[in-house]
């Protein structure tokens, strides 16, 4: 009887039936753990979704969870981690890198002493700050405290005065984590020209949001007032928690201006009247003066003389700097000669003037003797 | 590798099922990994347990009390020696082991309770034992108790009164309860502005006054 010859392939194949049985169990197998990976996936990332608006899931890195506890009492609490900080689920390649070497980290031990923002961070997180604070945001831009590194650290004629050093970080670039000044700036001395070691870093922001204020602070949401007594709206609203707080590169640490020293400042041997607004501790950090404390030293511009007494804020927007509208916010009720104080000879209206708006006396404009001041009504 | 993983090769079907196979597995594991990961209660310590480190923190607030002002544990510095018992104070990682250890002994045998469970009189009581070498023999034969004794009261100072980027001082707490004002006012290292017209008194005595800053 003829018998076909097998060939060799088919000599070491399993009988049919066998291979139709091995086939089954790799099928039901590879079934069960699609089904276990797919209930894995769900259950992580249902985890995730529900507890990321709680911050639950960022909570349980114990190194940030400070951080969240911070941020569950404060202004910010119903805003997610990730609508600030970003998520997982991003396809930032420089963001998965961090996340990818932060897990790593972990599984191998070696953590973090803290999680600190890096600069780059902090530039994200300036503009998401300003994608909802927008008006703030573009106050901010408006005003003085939006310069960039290459206004900064590329002034020529700043640069050509004082050699550059490490402590123009304390008040420009406060997040600049990359070391000394000599790691962002060559060459270091008083004849240029000068340029950044890394391009990238020229539009960065000197003074991002965090330089002056601390996100994860207490702090109320805004709520309304109780319409059912309306006449007590005034006396009964709480008095506002803000964000400010000072930014400390050495510590790496927001410090609230509740904290912050406000000097004491002298003027010729007598103390000056210092307003009692304790934001304007913030403004000190680096507007500061000198080692004499004298008003007007350094960079201070503590007010002396018709304005002693006055908070920086009470005559500066917060965010622009802006005064123009300062003295409209208070004269003519408080001028003693009756005359519109814009068009007086000050700093207020021309730069070119020798009377500083923030030490402007009477004697400065009175040279022949001030006039006996005027009965109120008069 | 099998014969039939060969013979699967060969005829090229398998091969892609296996890598599918081998990915859900990995995917899996990488889940069930996250998932462990990710679960509450880890440990926020990195050297103490969590019942040494509950018992330092019931130590370091005998040390420096709280009162109007948080202690030594509201300070977090326990935070700050367990950081620096994985950095700079790892010589000292056995002495904390052993000495804690002894330590809730000697409050057993002598309090009758752990040391946590004590009052705090009963607590600074014991300490003082520890600092004067009144303790059992036995509970403290590789380590002197006053010696330990002296190493926490220098680590709760350090970590007290330190800069906060150590761990412990936590929000400047040390210098508010000492009234240190930081961060100080300094003013910037450059000459004047030429272009900002100076107060007239300033002209005249531009150095009259030494005052300090105030908080």
């Amino acid at each position: 009887m003829f018998r076909p010859k097998k060939n060799s392939d088919q000599e070491d194949k399993p009988p049919k039936k066998e291979r139709g049985r091995r086939r089954r169990f790799v099928f039901w197998a590879a079934i069960t753990i699609l089904v276990l990976f797919g209930a894995a996936v769900l259950i992580n990332a249902g985890y995730y979704v529900g507890s990321i608006s709680s911050g639950a899931f960022c909570a349980t890195c114990h190194i940030i969870r400070p951080s969240v506890e911070l941020w569950q009492v404060s202004t910010h609490r119903n805003i997610p981690c990730s609508d600030c900080h970003g998520s997982a689920f991003t396809l930032s390649v420089e963001a998965q890198r961090t996340h990818w070497e932060r897990l790593y980290l972990q599984l191998t031990g070696r953590l973090p002493r803290d999680v600190a923002l890096k600069d780059r961070h902090v530039d994200a997180l300036n503009e998401r700050c300003i994608a909802c604070h927008q008006q703030a945001g573009a106050a901010w831009i408006a005003g003085g405290h939006s310069m960039r590194y290459r206004d900064v650290f590329l002034n020529t004629q700043q640069n050509r005065s004082v050699q550059l050093n490490d402590d123009c970080f304390r008040c420009h670039g406060l997040y600049y984590d990359r070391g000394a000044v000599t790691t962002l700036v060559e060459p270091i001395d008083t004849t240029g020209p000068w340029r950044f070691r890394d391009p990238a870093v020229a539009d960065r922001p000197a003074i991002p949001c965090l330089s002056c204020h601390r996100m994860h602070t207490p702090g109320s949401p805004a709520a309304r007032p109780n319409y059912a007594e309306p006449r007590r709206i005034g006396q009964t609203r709480e008095a506002p928690v803000h964000s400010l707080a000072f930014y400390d590169r050495r510590e790496r640490l927001s410090v609230p201006t509740r904290q912050l020293p406000q000097p004491r400042l002298t003027d010729t041997g007598r103390s000056v009247t210092m307003s009692p607004d304790r934001r304007q501790a913030l403004c000190y950090q680096c507007h500061a003066p000198d080692t004499s404390y004298h008003v007007g030293s350094g960079d201070d511009r503590t007010p002396v003389g018709v304005h002693e007494g006055i908070s920086c804020l009470a005559c500066h927007a917060n965010h622009t700097q802006d005064a123009r509208a300062s003295c409209a916010t208070c004269h003519p009720k408080m001028s003693n000669c009756g005359l519109d104080v814009e068009k007086m000879d000050t700093t207020f209206r021309s730069s070119d003037s020798p009377n500083n708006i923030h030490w402007v006396r009477c004697e400065d404009c009175h040279r022949q003797g001030v006039p006996e001041r005027r009965a109120p009504g008069s | 590798m099998r014969a039939d993983d060969t013979r699967d090769r060969k005829s090229g079907r398998l091969v892609y099922r296996r890598d599918f196979l081998a990915l859900t597995a990995g995917g899996t594991v990488s889940g069930i990994l996250l998932t462990g990961c990710t679960l509450p209660g880890g440990s926020p310590w990195r050297f103490l347990t969590p019942e040494e480190a509950s018992l330092l923190e019931s130590v370091v607030d005998r040390i420096i009390p709280p009162d109007v002002d948080p202690g030594a544990a509201g300070a977090q510095v326990v935070r700050f020696i367990d950081l620096q018992l994985v950095s700079y104070y790892q010589a000292h990682q056995e002495t904390y082991r052993r000495g804690l250890a002894a330590l809730e002994q000697t409050a057993l045998r002598l309090g009758g309770g752990s040391f946590n469970g004590l009052s705090p009189e009963e607590q600074d009581k014991m300490l003082i034992q520890l600092e004067s070498d009144d303790v059992p023999a036995e509970l403290w034969s590789e380590l002197s108790s006053s010696a330990f004794f002296s190493l926490l009261v220098d680590h709760t100072m350090q970590g007290f009164y330190g800069p906060p980027r150590h761990g412990g001082n936590r929000e400047l707490v040390a210098y508010q309860v000492v009234g240190l004002p930081y961060p100080q006012i300094l003013g910037r290292v450059h000459p004047p502005d030429k272009e900002v017209p100076r107060p007239r008194s300033t002209r005249v005595n531009p150095a009259a006054s030494t005052a300090q800053p105030s908080r």
